[in-house]
């Protein structure tokens, strides 16, 4: 089967994929409470309420209102946001490619941090060095990205005066919440390098390198390296796409950064049915696609992956 | 052991001991080893597994990884350069132009991501000074010489592309392009079947004469030494037990130990039963004392169990040295 083939069909699966987590977040959101209820005011009359109901379309059976969505969904059309009254999509692109930018940001900096603290405490392990190495790397992955945020905050702003504390607008806004997130892929990339250049390193082929008089950087750089690729994008698209998925919300509070995870919990706290749908389609979307980009990557490092 | 006759001599090893420090205690996987190659011959090097040939080989090179392994006293003498003495970082200099290894298993020996091709280049633009399509064209033409079909595409193949025996041949190519003073090849053909056993080591017999190298064959398997070596040096628990000439080994061995691997192939020869040397092979943690070979030998006497046997020299032109305290040689 040809690369160009296997992507084609990745995609319509990823379509489909798209498709059953829309309808059970519909299911789901629909069955556990009444958005009439948030959005009016406690002393709000029966027939008040009915009116919203209708309003709302919520009055007429599930199946119906499904279709609908899912009819104007493939249009891109998610109706307006209950809570903040204007087009979902609308909400959505105005906070989504911030907040992209900002985990992507934070990817860059684990991963320029990651590999050569991964790689230096598998060459040298067992000494002081990948100790140190390792306690920092569970530091980031334990400490609270939260926590970590206020700390940078009270060194690098309130300090030293270097960097605003919070707000969007220049790229300084983005140094500080993108090094908070970036800790804990930080931790859990280089923990895996590590194990991984140390299993590299036992292999025989490295053997054979040096027996034939390769440098040691060259056995770390240009023969080892590419084996511990597969293992280290897993691991930077799994932890990017959990960031993306909301776990970036914490931080995007502490900065004050009106970012995408800042959203989503929001949205959920409001009950903003149309919105939330409009979230996790997206969140959805994007997690296939850089599932699928990981697994094009991995035919590129490893030559025994064929589609 | 100093070996009389010193013309010629272009690797000699000199006391090597290599340990490996485990939480359980010591394993002395190399015992006070010493040798000489000389220049053109075919040295092998023969013991069960666990006697620490491959350790003795690797140690040469210093690729012993520390933890757990430790190269704890010894010389090398490669061509007058004296290998331990040289900064680790000039160990690349002895490494490839000086010692080039086939490794015994190569199904896990060849860098899964690289193409074959760009590991033989590799070897070529390290050792012989080429860059580029001439070192490529080189490299080509080591894979035409170990006998690999169609070079000009095999170049572009990935190891999981190629079978065992044709991993093999690679091993050998990148070995022969480094054009070393000194192959080593260690058990160059254990994980293959016999009919692809035969093909590689009649491919290295050919290979030595076109190129007329120094070998130092690493092998548990008497049928080998009989075809590949000129003399033959015996290991048993980390030690040198004998050397000596490869008729020498089949006709006159000294060793208990050498005589009972020797028998038990004789034995099967005349039609008689499998001659078995009785006991297992020695705990290397806890060797015993004396000679390490008492507890099996059936000629064990009182002095074998307390005192350490030195080397004796039999022929009497350091020829064929014994580390026994009675040999069995015929006079």
């Amino acid at each position: 089967m040809g690369m160009g083939k296997y992507i084609l069909q990745r995609l319509a699966f990823t379509v489909l994929v798209v498709i059953g987590i829309s309808i059970l977040v519909f299911v789901i959101t629909h069955m556990v409470g009444n958005p009439v209820d948030i959005m009016l005011p406690l002393t709000a009359t029966e027939e008040q309420r009915q009116l919203l109901t209708q309003q709302l379309g919520l009055d007429k059976p599930m199946i119906e209102q499904l279709g609908t969505f899912l009819k104007d969904a493939a249009t891109l059309d998610f109706g307006m946001s209950w809570w903040q009254r204007r087009p979902c999509m609308e909400v959505i692109m105005d906070d989504l490619p911030l907040t992209a930018l900002l985990i992507f940001f934070a990817s860059c900096i684990s991963v320029i941090v990651a590999i050569p603290l991964g790689i230096a405490a598998a060459y040298h392990k067992g000494s002081f060095l990948d100790r140190v190495l390792t306690i920092i790397s569970l530091g980031g992955i334990c400490l609270p990205p939260f926590w970590i945020g206020l700390m940078l905050m009270l060194v690098f702003s309130v300090k030293l005066g270097w960097l605003p504390t919070s707000g969007i607008g220049t790229w300084k806004h983005m140094i500080l919440p993108a090094l908070a997130i970036s800790f804990r892929p930080m931790g859990h990339l280089s923990q895996i390098v590590r194990f991984e250049m140390m299993q590299q390193l036992n292999g025989l082929y490295v053997i054979t390198a040096r027996a034939k008089g390769v440098t040691e950087t060259a056995v770390l750089f240009k023969h080892a390296l590419k084996n511990i690729m597969t293992a280290s994008i897993t691991m930077i698209g799994s932890d990017f796409t959990k960031q993306l998925g909301g776990l970036s919300a914490s931080v995007e509070v502490v900065f004050g950064f009106p970012g995408f995870g800042h959203l989503i919990s929001e949205t959920i706290s409001n009950m903003d049915f149309p919105l939330l749908q409009a979230e996790v389609f997206f969140v959805a979307l994007i997690v296939c696609l850089i599932n699928l980009l990981v697994d094009i990557l991995y035919a590129a490092f490893d030559p025994r992956i064929r589609y | 052991m100093e070996e009389t006759k010193t013309k010629d001599i272009i690797l000699s090893v000199k006391d090597l001991s290599t340990s490996f420090f485990l939480r359980e205690g010591e394993v002395k996987a190399v015992d006070g080893v010493s040798f000489s190659v000389r220049k053109g011959e075919c040295l092998a090097l023969v013991g069960e597994s666990g006697s620490g040939k491959t350790v003795t080989a690797l140690s040469m090179l210093r690729l012993v990884v520390w933890p757990p392994g430790k190269i704890k006293s010894g010389e090398v003498i490669l061509d007058g350069v004296s290998v331990f003495d040289l900064p680790m970082k000039n160990m690349k200099d002895v490494r490839g132009k000086g010692m080039a290894m086939i490794l015994q298993e190569p199904m896990s020996s060849l860098n899964p991501s690289q193409t074959i091709g760009q590991q033989i280049q590799e070897a070529v633009e390290i050792n012989q000074g080429l860059k580029g399509e001439e070192a490529k064209k080189k490299a080509i033409e080591m894979l035409g010489i170990v006998r690999i079909p169609s070079p000009e595409k095999r170049y572009y193949n990935y190891p999981h592309e190629l079978s065992g025996g044709m991993k093999q041949r690679i091993m050998i190519a990148i070995a022969l392009s480094c054009r070393p003073k000194v192959l080593i090849a260690d058990e160059p053909t254990c994980s293959l079947d016999v009919t692809i056993q035969a093909q590689i080591l009649r491919l290295m017999q050919q290979l030595r004469k076109e190129i007329d190298t120094t070998i130092l064959f690493i092998t548990s398997d008497l049928g080998i030494v009989a075809e590949m070596a000129d003399r033959v040096a015996i290991m048993y628990a980390g030690q040198l037990i004998e050397i000596c000439d490869v008729f020498t080994l089949f006709e006159n061995s000294a060793h208990p130990y050498t005589k009972g691997i020797m028998g038990s192939i004789t034995a099967m020869k005349e039609g008689g039963r499998l001659n078995i040397i009785s006991g297992d092979p020695p705990d290397l943690m806890a060797l015993p004392s004396g000679c390490k070979f008492h507890p099996r030998c059936e000629y064990c006497q009182e002095i074998c169990k307390t005192e350490e046997p030195g080397y004796t020299d039999l022929s009497g032109t350091g020829d064929h040295w014994v580390r026994c305290h009675f040999p069995l040689n015929k006079k």
